[in-house]
Protein backbone atom coordinates (compact mmCIF):
# COMPACT_ATOMS: atom_id res chain seq x y z
CA UNK A 1 0.00 0.00 0.00
CA UNK A 2 1.43 3.41 -0.89
CA UNK A 3 2.59 5.76 1.88
CA UNK A 4 1.08 9.16 2.50
CA UNK A 5 -1.48 10.89 0.35
CA UNK A 6 -5.18 10.21 0.61
CA UNK A 7 -6.31 7.05 2.39
CA UNK A 8 -6.69 4.24 -0.15
CA UNK A 9 -10.38 3.39 -0.57
CA UNK A 10 -12.00 0.88 -2.88
CA UNK A 11 -13.55 2.58 -5.88
CA UNK A 12 -11.91 5.97 -5.29
CA UNK A 13 -8.77 7.39 -6.86
CA UNK A 14 -5.70 7.45 -4.64
CA UNK A 15 -3.69 10.65 -4.50
CA UNK A 16 -0.06 10.72 -3.39
CA UNK A 17 0.94 13.44 -0.91
CA UNK A 18 3.90 14.37 -3.13
CA UNK A 19 4.65 13.71 -6.82
CA UNK A 20 5.94 10.16 -7.26
CA UNK A 21 9.51 9.62 -8.47
CA UNK A 22 10.10 9.02 -12.18
CA UNK A 23 10.41 5.30 -13.05
CA UNK A 24 14.13 4.73 -13.77
CA UNK A 25 13.17 2.03 -16.32
CA UNK A 26 11.46 4.59 -18.58
CA UNK A 27 12.70 4.92 -22.16
CA UNK A 28 10.87 8.20 -22.56
CA UNK A 29 8.80 10.51 -20.38
CA UNK A 30 5.76 12.57 -21.26
CA UNK A 31 4.77 15.21 -18.71
CA UNK A 32 1.23 16.53 -19.14
CA UNK A 33 0.74 19.83 -17.29
CA UNK A 34 -2.97 20.60 -17.27
CA UNK A 35 -4.42 23.98 -16.20
CA UNK A 36 -2.96 27.27 -14.98
CA UNK A 37 -2.56 26.63 -11.25
CA UNK A 38 0.98 27.77 -10.28
CA UNK A 39 1.48 24.46 -8.45
CA UNK A 40 0.97 22.65 -11.78
CA UNK A 41 3.89 24.46 -13.38
CA UNK A 42 5.99 23.88 -10.28
CA UNK A 43 5.37 20.10 -10.20
CA UNK A 44 5.73 19.76 -13.98
CA UNK A 45 9.08 21.55 -13.90
CA UNK A 46 10.37 19.39 -11.04
CA UNK A 47 9.19 16.24 -12.81
CA UNK A 48 10.78 17.32 -16.09
CA UNK A 49 14.11 18.04 -14.37
CA UNK A 50 14.09 14.59 -12.80
CA UNK A 51 12.86 12.86 -15.97
CA UNK A 52 15.56 14.39 -18.17
CA UNK A 53 18.17 12.54 -16.12
CA UNK A 54 16.34 9.26 -16.88
CA UNK A 55 15.21 9.46 -20.51
CA UNK A 56 14.25 11.85 -23.30
CA UNK A 57 11.44 13.96 -21.91
CA UNK A 58 8.62 15.93 -23.47
CA UNK A 59 6.55 18.43 -21.52
CA UNK A 60 3.14 19.33 -22.92
CA UNK A 61 1.50 22.30 -21.21
CA UNK A 62 -2.22 22.66 -21.67
CA UNK A 63 -3.27 25.87 -19.90
CA UNK A 64 -6.87 25.53 -21.10
CA UNK A 65 -7.21 22.24 -19.18
CA UNK A 66 -8.33 18.86 -20.45
CA UNK A 67 -11.68 19.93 -21.93
CA UNK A 68 -10.21 22.63 -24.16
CA UNK A 69 -6.94 20.81 -24.71
CA UNK A 70 -8.04 17.21 -25.32
CA UNK A 71 -6.83 17.34 -28.92
CA UNK A 72 -3.36 18.50 -27.82
CA UNK A 73 -3.16 15.75 -25.19
CA UNK A 74 -4.42 13.09 -27.65
CA UNK A 75 -1.84 14.14 -30.21
CA UNK A 76 0.96 13.85 -27.64
CA UNK A 77 -0.25 10.40 -26.52
CA UNK A 78 -0.68 9.15 -30.07
CA UNK A 79 2.90 9.97 -30.98
CA UNK A 80 4.22 8.45 -27.70
CA UNK A 81 5.93 5.05 -27.99
CA UNK A 82 5.58 2.02 -25.71
CA UNK A 83 8.29 2.37 -23.08
CA UNK A 84 7.16 5.89 -22.18
CA UNK A 85 6.00 6.90 -18.71
CA UNK A 86 3.23 9.46 -18.57
CA UNK A 87 3.14 11.92 -15.68
CA UNK A 88 -0.06 13.92 -15.33
CA UNK A 89 -0.36 16.99 -13.10
CA UNK A 90 -3.29 19.32 -12.68
CA UNK A 91 -6.46 19.77 -10.67
CA UNK A 92 -8.47 16.59 -10.00
CA UNK A 93 -10.93 17.24 -12.81
CA UNK A 94 -8.21 17.61 -15.43
CA UNK A 95 -6.06 14.79 -14.07
CA UNK A 96 -8.89 12.24 -13.88
CA UNK A 97 -10.11 13.04 -17.37
CA UNK A 98 -6.54 13.13 -18.69
CA UNK A 99 -5.79 9.70 -17.20
CA UNK A 100 -8.93 8.28 -18.80
CA UNK A 101 -7.86 9.68 -22.16
CA UNK A 102 -4.42 8.08 -21.73
CA UNK A 103 -5.95 4.74 -20.74
CA UNK A 104 -8.21 4.86 -23.77
CA UNK A 105 -5.14 5.30 -25.97
CA UNK A 106 -3.48 2.25 -24.42
CA UNK A 107 -1.55 3.40 -21.35
CA UNK A 108 -1.42 0.87 -18.51
CA UNK A 109 -1.19 1.36 -14.74
CA UNK A 110 2.62 0.93 -14.68
CA UNK A 111 2.94 3.69 -17.27
CA UNK A 112 0.83 6.34 -15.51
CA UNK A 113 1.58 8.59 -12.54
CA UNK A 114 -0.63 11.42 -11.42
CA UNK A 115 -0.52 14.32 -9.01
CA UNK A 116 -3.57 16.43 -8.21
CA UNK A 117 -2.80 19.89 -6.82
CA UNK A 118 -6.24 20.17 -5.19
CA UNK A 119 -6.34 16.66 -3.69
CA UNK A 120 -6.51 18.00 -0.14
CA UNK A 121 -9.60 20.19 -0.70
CA UNK A 122 -12.86 19.19 1.02
CA UNK A 123 -14.78 19.96 -2.16
CA UNK A 124 -13.37 20.38 -5.64
CA UNK A 125 -14.44 20.50 -9.26
CA UNK A 126 -14.83 16.82 -10.12
CA UNK A 127 -15.79 14.95 -13.27
CA UNK A 128 -19.21 13.47 -12.51
CA UNK A 129 -21.07 11.08 -14.77
CA UNK A 130 -24.80 11.75 -14.51
CA UNK A 131 -26.66 8.48 -14.99
CA UNK A 132 -29.68 10.41 -16.31
CA UNK A 133 -28.20 12.65 -18.97
CA UNK A 134 -25.44 10.08 -19.55
CA UNK A 135 -22.72 12.66 -19.78
CA UNK A 136 -19.75 13.77 -17.75
CA UNK A 137 -20.22 17.17 -16.04
CA UNK A 138 -17.77 19.35 -14.19
CA UNK A 139 -19.39 19.76 -10.76
CA UNK A 140 -18.13 21.26 -7.50
CA UNK A 141 -18.70 18.45 -5.04
CA UNK A 142 -17.12 15.49 -3.24
CA UNK A 143 -17.64 11.71 -3.42
CA UNK A 144 -20.57 10.92 -1.13
CA UNK A 145 -21.92 14.48 -1.49
CA UNK A 146 -24.88 15.87 -3.42
CA UNK A 147 -24.96 18.45 -6.19
CA UNK A 148 -27.32 19.72 -8.89
CA UNK A 149 -26.63 18.40 -12.37
CA UNK A 150 -25.91 21.25 -14.79
CA UNK A 151 -27.31 19.10 -17.60
CA UNK A 152 -30.67 17.76 -16.42
CA UNK A 153 -31.13 19.73 -13.19
CA UNK A 154 -31.61 16.64 -11.04
CA UNK A 155 -30.21 16.71 -7.51
CA UNK A 156 -27.48 14.10 -7.78
CA UNK A 157 -25.84 11.93 -5.20
CA UNK A 158 -22.17 11.49 -6.16
CA UNK A 159 -21.35 7.88 -5.35
CA UNK A 160 -18.04 6.81 -3.88
CA UNK A 161 -17.25 5.07 -7.13
CA UNK A 162 -14.87 6.31 -9.77
CA UNK A 163 -14.78 4.81 -13.25
CA UNK A 164 -11.21 4.68 -14.55
CA UNK A 165 -12.28 4.34 -18.16
CA UNK A 166 -14.71 7.28 -17.98
CA UNK A 167 -12.46 9.27 -15.69
CA UNK A 168 -15.53 10.30 -13.68
CA UNK A 169 -17.42 9.63 -10.48
CA UNK A 170 -20.77 7.97 -10.97
CA UNK A 171 -23.84 9.89 -9.81
CA UNK A 172 -27.57 9.36 -9.80
CA UNK A 173 -30.73 11.15 -8.66
CA UNK A 174 -30.57 11.42 -4.86
CA UNK A 175 -34.40 11.66 -4.69
CA UNK A 176 -35.14 8.79 -7.05
CA UNK A 177 -36.81 6.82 -4.26
CA UNK A 178 -39.14 9.64 -3.20
CA UNK A 179 -42.69 9.42 -4.49
CA UNK A 180 -44.10 12.81 -5.40
CA UNK B 1 -19.26 -27.67 -16.50
CA UNK B 2 -19.05 -29.25 -19.87
CA UNK B 3 -20.88 -27.78 -22.79
CA UNK B 4 -23.30 -30.37 -24.16
CA UNK B 5 -22.69 -29.70 -27.84
CA UNK B 6 -19.99 -32.03 -29.21
CA UNK B 7 -18.50 -29.05 -31.05
CA UNK B 8 -17.29 -27.70 -27.68
CA UNK B 9 -15.31 -30.72 -26.51
CA UNK B 10 -11.82 -30.11 -25.18
CA UNK B 11 -11.32 -33.39 -23.31
CA UNK B 12 -9.20 -36.23 -24.68
CA UNK B 13 -10.82 -37.68 -27.80
CA UNK B 14 -9.75 -39.15 -31.14
CA UNK B 15 -9.40 -36.85 -34.15
CA UNK B 16 -8.72 -38.07 -37.67
CA UNK B 17 -5.79 -36.97 -39.78
CA UNK B 18 -7.34 -35.31 -42.83
CA UNK B 19 -4.19 -34.14 -44.57
CA UNK B 20 -0.41 -34.19 -44.17
CA UNK B 21 1.81 -31.80 -46.10
CA UNK B 22 5.55 -31.08 -46.02
CA UNK B 23 6.15 -27.33 -45.50
CA UNK B 24 9.96 -27.61 -45.41
CA UNK B 25 12.41 -30.52 -45.26
CA UNK B 26 11.83 -30.79 -41.52
CA UNK B 27 8.38 -29.28 -40.93
CA UNK B 28 5.18 -31.10 -41.66
CA UNK B 29 1.69 -29.67 -41.47
CA UNK B 30 -0.95 -31.99 -40.05
CA UNK B 31 -4.64 -31.22 -40.47
CA UNK B 32 -7.04 -32.86 -38.03
CA UNK B 33 -10.80 -33.19 -38.12
CA UNK B 34 -13.55 -34.77 -36.09
CA UNK B 35 -14.21 -38.37 -37.31
CA UNK B 36 -17.95 -37.56 -37.58
CA UNK B 37 -17.32 -34.20 -39.32
CA UNK B 38 -18.83 -32.10 -36.51
CA UNK B 39 -17.37 -28.62 -35.99
CA UNK B 40 -14.44 -28.32 -33.59
CA UNK B 41 -14.15 -26.19 -30.45
CA UNK B 42 -13.19 -22.58 -31.22
CA UNK B 43 -10.02 -21.34 -29.55
CA UNK B 44 -8.06 -18.23 -28.66
CA UNK B 45 -5.22 -17.26 -31.02
CA UNK B 46 -2.00 -18.86 -29.74
CA UNK B 47 -3.77 -21.91 -28.28
CA UNK B 48 -2.27 -25.39 -28.55
CA UNK B 49 -3.35 -29.01 -28.82
CA UNK B 50 -1.84 -31.83 -26.81
CA UNK B 51 -1.23 -34.96 -28.87
CA UNK B 52 -0.68 -38.39 -27.41
CA UNK B 53 2.41 -39.62 -29.23
CA UNK B 54 5.08 -42.26 -28.72
CA UNK B 55 8.82 -41.82 -28.12
CA UNK B 56 11.68 -43.77 -29.74
CA UNK B 57 11.36 -46.33 -26.97
CA UNK B 58 7.62 -46.69 -27.57
CA UNK B 59 6.72 -44.93 -24.30
CA UNK B 60 3.56 -42.80 -24.42
CA UNK B 61 4.29 -39.07 -24.55
CA UNK B 62 2.18 -35.92 -24.47
CA UNK B 63 3.35 -33.28 -26.94
CA UNK B 64 1.90 -29.78 -27.23
CA UNK B 65 1.63 -28.17 -30.67
CA UNK B 66 0.38 -24.65 -31.43
CA UNK B 67 -2.66 -24.32 -33.66
CA UNK B 68 -2.01 -22.10 -36.65
CA UNK B 69 -5.61 -21.08 -37.42
CA UNK B 70 -7.38 -17.99 -36.11
CA UNK B 71 -9.60 -20.16 -33.91
CA UNK B 72 -12.95 -18.90 -35.20
CA UNK B 73 -15.50 -21.71 -35.73
CA UNK B 74 -12.95 -24.25 -36.96
CA UNK B 75 -13.93 -27.40 -38.81
CA UNK B 76 -10.28 -28.46 -38.90
CA UNK B 77 -7.30 -28.00 -36.61
CA UNK B 78 -3.95 -27.39 -38.25
CA UNK B 79 -0.57 -27.84 -36.57
CA UNK B 80 2.95 -27.59 -38.00
CA UNK B 81 5.50 -29.92 -36.48
CA UNK B 82 9.29 -29.66 -36.68
CA UNK B 83 10.94 -33.07 -36.73
CA UNK B 84 13.56 -33.18 -34.01
CA UNK B 85 16.18 -35.86 -34.46
CA UNK B 86 17.90 -37.49 -31.48
CA UNK B 87 21.13 -35.51 -31.98
CA UNK B 88 19.05 -32.31 -31.54
CA UNK B 89 17.46 -33.51 -28.33
CA UNK B 90 14.40 -35.05 -29.97
CA UNK B 91 12.78 -37.84 -27.99
CA UNK B 92 10.65 -39.26 -30.76
CA UNK B 93 7.32 -37.47 -30.40
CA UNK B 94 7.75 -35.20 -33.40
CA UNK B 95 9.01 -38.07 -35.57
CA UNK B 96 5.91 -40.01 -34.56
CA UNK B 97 3.74 -37.11 -35.77
CA UNK B 98 5.71 -36.97 -39.03
CA UNK B 99 4.84 -40.61 -39.66
CA UNK B 100 1.09 -39.96 -39.43
CA UNK B 101 -0.91 -40.65 -42.58
CA UNK B 102 -4.35 -39.41 -43.65
CA UNK B 103 -7.15 -41.46 -42.15
CA UNK B 104 -5.26 -42.37 -38.96
CA UNK B 105 -6.71 -41.45 -35.57
CA UNK B 106 -4.82 -39.41 -32.96
CA UNK B 107 -5.72 -38.90 -29.28
CA UNK B 108 -6.02 -35.16 -28.80
CA UNK B 109 -6.61 -32.96 -25.73
CA UNK B 110 -7.54 -29.29 -25.95
CA UNK B 111 -7.37 -26.69 -27.39
CA UNK B 112 -5.71 -25.13 -24.36
CA UNK B 113 -5.03 -21.42 -24.27
CA UNK B 114 -1.72 -20.35 -22.73
CA UNK B 115 -0.59 -17.61 -25.11
CA UNK B 116 -3.68 -15.56 -25.86
CA UNK B 117 -3.63 -11.96 -27.07
CA UNK B 118 -4.72 -9.20 -24.72
CA UNK B 119 -8.13 -8.10 -25.85
CA UNK B 120 -7.38 -4.46 -25.01
CA UNK B 121 -4.21 -4.22 -27.07
CA UNK B 122 -3.98 -1.21 -29.36
CA UNK B 123 -1.36 -2.83 -31.58
CA UNK B 124 0.69 -6.03 -31.56
CA UNK B 125 4.37 -6.72 -32.04
CA UNK B 126 4.87 -10.38 -32.93
CA UNK B 127 8.25 -12.10 -32.86
CA UNK B 128 8.71 -15.58 -34.34
CA UNK B 129 11.90 -17.62 -34.30
CA UNK B 130 12.01 -20.76 -36.44
CA UNK B 131 9.12 -23.12 -35.71
CA UNK B 132 7.95 -20.56 -33.11
CA UNK B 133 6.15 -19.07 -36.08
CA UNK B 134 3.11 -21.30 -35.43
CA UNK B 135 1.35 -19.36 -32.62
CA UNK B 136 2.46 -16.08 -34.21
CA UNK B 137 0.68 -17.08 -37.42
CA UNK B 138 -2.44 -17.81 -35.37
CA UNK B 139 -2.26 -14.35 -33.77
CA UNK B 140 -1.71 -12.68 -37.12
CA UNK B 141 -4.60 -14.49 -38.76
CA UNK B 142 -6.90 -13.40 -35.94
CA UNK B 143 -5.67 -9.80 -36.27
CA UNK B 144 -6.34 -9.95 -40.02
CA UNK B 145 -9.83 -11.29 -39.37
CA UNK B 146 -10.77 -8.71 -36.75
CA UNK B 147 -9.02 -5.75 -38.33
CA UNK B 148 -6.22 -5.26 -35.80
CA UNK B 149 -2.77 -3.90 -36.57
CA UNK B 150 0.55 -5.64 -36.07
CA UNK B 151 4.20 -5.72 -36.92
CA UNK B 152 5.76 -9.17 -37.27
CA UNK B 153 9.46 -9.98 -37.05
CA UNK B 154 10.24 -13.47 -38.38
CA UNK B 155 13.74 -14.76 -37.73
CA UNK B 156 14.56 -17.86 -39.76
CA UNK B 157 17.26 -19.76 -41.59
CA UNK B 158 16.78 -19.50 -45.37
CA UNK B 159 15.24 -22.68 -46.72
CA UNK B 160 13.83 -23.60 -43.31
CA UNK B 161 11.11 -21.00 -42.93
CA UNK B 162 7.74 -22.64 -42.43
CA UNK B 163 4.74 -20.43 -43.24
CA UNK B 164 6.86 -17.63 -44.72
CA UNK B 165 4.51 -17.31 -47.69
CA UNK B 166 1.48 -17.24 -45.37
CA UNK B 167 3.03 -14.35 -43.41
CA UNK B 168 3.99 -12.49 -46.58
CA UNK B 169 0.46 -12.81 -47.92
CA UNK B 170 -1.07 -11.56 -44.63
CA UNK B 171 1.38 -8.64 -44.59
CA UNK B 172 -0.13 -7.30 -47.81
CA UNK B 173 -3.22 -6.30 -45.81
CA UNK B 174 -3.55 -2.81 -44.37
CA UNK B 175 -2.11 -2.43 -40.88
CA UNK B 176 -0.04 -5.62 -40.98
CA UNK B 177 3.68 -5.54 -41.74
CA UNK B 178 6.36 -8.22 -41.87
CA UNK B 179 10.08 -7.87 -41.23
CA UNK B 180 12.37 -10.77 -41.98
CA UNK B 181 15.75 -11.52 -40.43
CA UNK B 182 17.99 -14.38 -41.44
CA UNK B 183 20.96 -13.81 -39.13
CA UNK B 184 21.31 -13.47 -35.36
CA UNK B 185 22.84 -10.00 -35.79
CA UNK B 186 19.97 -8.80 -38.00
CA UNK B 187 17.41 -10.21 -35.57
CA UNK B 188 18.97 -8.42 -32.60
CA UNK B 189 19.31 -5.20 -34.52
CA UNK B 190 15.68 -5.23 -35.69
CA UNK B 191 14.43 -6.23 -32.24
CA UNK B 192 16.19 -3.30 -30.60
CA UNK B 193 15.10 -0.89 -33.30
CA UNK B 194 11.46 -1.98 -33.55
CA UNK B 195 10.75 -2.41 -29.84
CA UNK B 196 11.82 1.20 -29.39
CA UNK B 197 9.26 2.37 -31.94
CA UNK B 198 5.88 0.79 -31.18
CA UNK B 199 2.82 2.92 -30.42
CA UNK B 200 1.54 3.39 -26.88
CA UNK B 201 -0.63 0.43 -25.84
CA UNK B 202 1.24 -2.21 -27.86
CA UNK B 203 1.53 -5.75 -26.51
CA UNK B 204 4.37 -7.94 -27.72
CA UNK B 205 4.26 -11.73 -28.18
CA UNK B 206 7.26 -13.91 -28.88
CA UNK B 207 7.77 -17.59 -29.55
CA UNK B 208 11.08 -19.15 -30.46
CA UNK B 209 14.25 -20.74 -29.11
CA UNK B 210 15.49 -19.72 -25.63
CA UNK B 211 18.31 -17.44 -26.88
CA UNK B 212 15.87 -15.45 -29.00
CA UNK B 213 13.41 -15.07 -26.12
CA UNK B 214 16.21 -13.85 -23.85
CA UNK B 215 17.25 -11.28 -26.44
CA UNK B 216 13.60 -10.23 -26.75
CA UNK B 217 13.05 -9.73 -23.03
CA UNK B 218 16.35 -7.87 -22.78
CA UNK B 219 15.51 -5.58 -25.71
CA UNK B 220 12.02 -4.98 -24.31
CA UNK B 221 13.35 -3.97 -20.89
CA UNK B 222 15.96 -1.73 -22.47
CA UNK B 223 13.17 -0.03 -24.42
CA UNK B 224 11.28 0.64 -21.16
CA UNK B 225 8.51 -1.91 -21.68
CA UNK B 226 6.71 -2.98 -18.51
CA UNK B 227 6.86 -6.78 -18.00
CA UNK B 228 3.12 -7.14 -18.52
CA UNK B 229 3.48 -6.05 -22.14
CA UNK B 230 6.13 -8.66 -22.97
CA UNK B 231 4.43 -12.03 -23.53
CA UNK B 232 6.28 -15.14 -24.53
CA UNK B 233 5.80 -18.82 -25.14
CA UNK B 234 8.64 -21.28 -24.73
CA UNK B 235 8.72 -24.59 -26.49
CA UNK B 236 11.89 -25.91 -24.95
CA UNK B 237 12.89 -25.62 -21.34
CA UNK B 238 16.50 -25.04 -20.29
CA UNK B 239 18.44 -28.06 -19.02
CA UNK B 240 18.43 -28.37 -15.23
CA UNK B 241 21.01 -29.71 -12.79
CA UNK B 242 19.97 -32.65 -10.57
CA UNK B 243 19.58 -30.40 -7.50
CA UNK B 244 19.72 -31.36 -3.86
CA UNK B 245 17.88 -34.25 -2.17
CA UNK B 246 15.02 -33.09 0.09
CA UNK B 247 11.98 -34.37 1.96
CA UNK B 248 8.32 -34.13 1.00
CA UNK B 249 5.71 -34.43 3.72
CA UNK B 250 2.38 -35.68 2.40
CA UNK B 251 -1.10 -34.79 3.58
CA UNK B 252 -1.53 -38.25 5.16
CA UNK B 253 1.63 -37.79 7.23
CA UNK B 254 3.97 -39.92 5.10
CA UNK B 255 7.53 -38.68 4.52
CA UNK B 256 8.91 -39.13 1.02
CA UNK B 257 12.66 -38.74 0.52
CA UNK B 258 13.31 -37.22 -2.91
CA UNK B 259 16.85 -38.01 -4.13
CA UNK B 260 18.95 -35.64 -6.28
CA UNK B 261 18.10 -36.07 -9.95
CA UNK B 262 14.55 -37.26 -9.20
CA UNK B 263 11.68 -34.81 -9.41
CA UNK B 264 9.05 -34.20 -6.76
CA UNK B 265 6.49 -35.20 -9.38
CA UNK B 266 8.10 -38.61 -9.97
CA UNK B 267 8.37 -39.20 -6.22
CA UNK B 268 4.74 -38.26 -5.65
CA UNK B 269 3.54 -40.51 -8.46
CA UNK B 270 5.63 -43.39 -7.11
CA UNK B 271 4.11 -42.82 -3.68
CA UNK B 272 0.68 -43.24 -5.25
CA UNK B 273 -0.31 -39.55 -5.14
CA UNK B 274 -2.22 -38.63 -8.29
CA UNK B 275 -0.77 -35.39 -9.70
CA UNK B 276 -2.00 -34.21 -13.10
CA UNK B 277 0.98 -33.51 -15.35
CA UNK B 278 1.79 -32.92 -18.96
CA UNK B 279 5.03 -31.40 -20.23
CA UNK B 280 7.27 -32.36 -17.29
CA UNK B 281 9.62 -29.50 -18.06
CA UNK B 282 8.14 -26.62 -16.09
CA UNK B 283 6.39 -25.04 -19.04
CA UNK B 284 2.72 -26.05 -19.00
CA UNK B 285 1.77 -25.56 -15.33
CA UNK B 286 -0.36 -28.68 -15.16
CA UNK B 287 1.53 -30.16 -12.17
CA UNK B 288 1.52 -27.07 -9.93
CA UNK B 289 0.73 -28.37 -6.42
CA UNK B 290 -0.24 -26.56 -3.20
CA UNK B 291 2.66 -26.63 -0.74
CA UNK B 292 3.92 -25.19 2.53
CA UNK B 293 7.57 -24.69 3.37
CA UNK B 294 9.94 -22.42 5.28
CA UNK B 295 11.06 -19.32 3.42
CA UNK B 296 13.91 -20.18 1.06
CA UNK B 297 13.28 -23.93 1.13
CA UNK B 298 11.80 -24.08 -2.39
CA UNK B 299 13.98 -23.70 -5.46
CA UNK B 300 11.53 -22.66 -8.19
CA UNK B 301 12.79 -23.71 -11.60
CA UNK B 302 9.60 -23.55 -13.66
CA UNK B 303 8.61 -20.99 -16.30
CA UNK B 304 5.01 -20.74 -15.14
CA UNK B 305 4.69 -19.11 -11.71
CA UNK B 306 5.02 -15.35 -11.42
CA UNK B 307 7.45 -13.76 -9.00
CA UNK B 308 4.53 -12.90 -6.70
CA UNK B 309 3.39 -16.54 -6.69
CA UNK B 310 6.94 -17.68 -5.93
CA UNK B 311 7.26 -15.19 -3.11
CA UNK B 312 3.97 -16.41 -1.63
CA UNK B 313 5.50 -19.92 -1.46
CA UNK B 314 2.11 -21.66 -1.50
CA UNK B 315 2.54 -23.47 -4.83
CA UNK B 316 5.27 -25.09 -6.87
CA UNK B 317 5.63 -26.94 -10.16
CA UNK B 318 6.34 -30.49 -9.02
CA UNK B 319 8.09 -31.54 -12.23
CA UNK B 320 11.11 -29.22 -12.01
CA UNK B 321 11.04 -27.26 -8.74
CA UNK B 322 12.46 -28.84 -5.60
CA UNK B 323 13.80 -28.40 -2.09
CA UNK B 324 16.83 -26.16 -1.79
CA UNK B 325 18.84 -28.21 0.75
CA UNK B 326 18.99 -31.76 2.06
CA UNK B 327 17.23 -30.60 5.26
CA UNK B 328 14.44 -28.85 3.33
CA UNK B 329 11.01 -30.23 4.16
CA UNK B 330 8.17 -29.36 1.80
CA UNK B 331 4.64 -30.12 2.91
CA UNK B 332 2.52 -31.12 -0.07
CA UNK B 333 -1.18 -30.58 0.61
CA UNK B 334 -2.37 -33.57 -1.42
Amino acid sequence: MPDGGTAPALGLPWWPSAPEPVDPAAAGVLVLALGVDPRVAEVATAWADEAERVAPTRVVTVPEGIDGGAATVSAALTTARTGVRILVVGAQYDVLRGLALARGLGAGPRELSAYAVDAGAARADLPVFCAHCRAVRRLHTTPGGTVDCTGCGRHLEVHGHHSASLGAFLASDSRARELV
Amino acid sequence: MTHLHPGYRTGTRPLRVAEVRALTDHVRQVVLECPDQTPLTPHEPGAHLVLRTAGWDGAVKQNAYSLTGDGVLPTRYTISVLRKDPDHGGTGGSAWVHDLRPGELVEVTGPRSAFAPRHDQRHAFLLAGGIGVTPVLSHLRALARWGGTAEVLYSYRPGHAAHLEDLRELATRPGLTLLEATTVADTRHLLTQRLADQPLGTHAYACGPPALLEAYVEAGRAAGWPEERLHLERFTAPGLDPGSPFTALLGDGRRVEVPAGTSLLTSLLEAGVAVPNLCRQGVCGECVVPVRARAGDIEHRDLVLTQAERDAGATMAACVSRGTRSDSVIEVAL
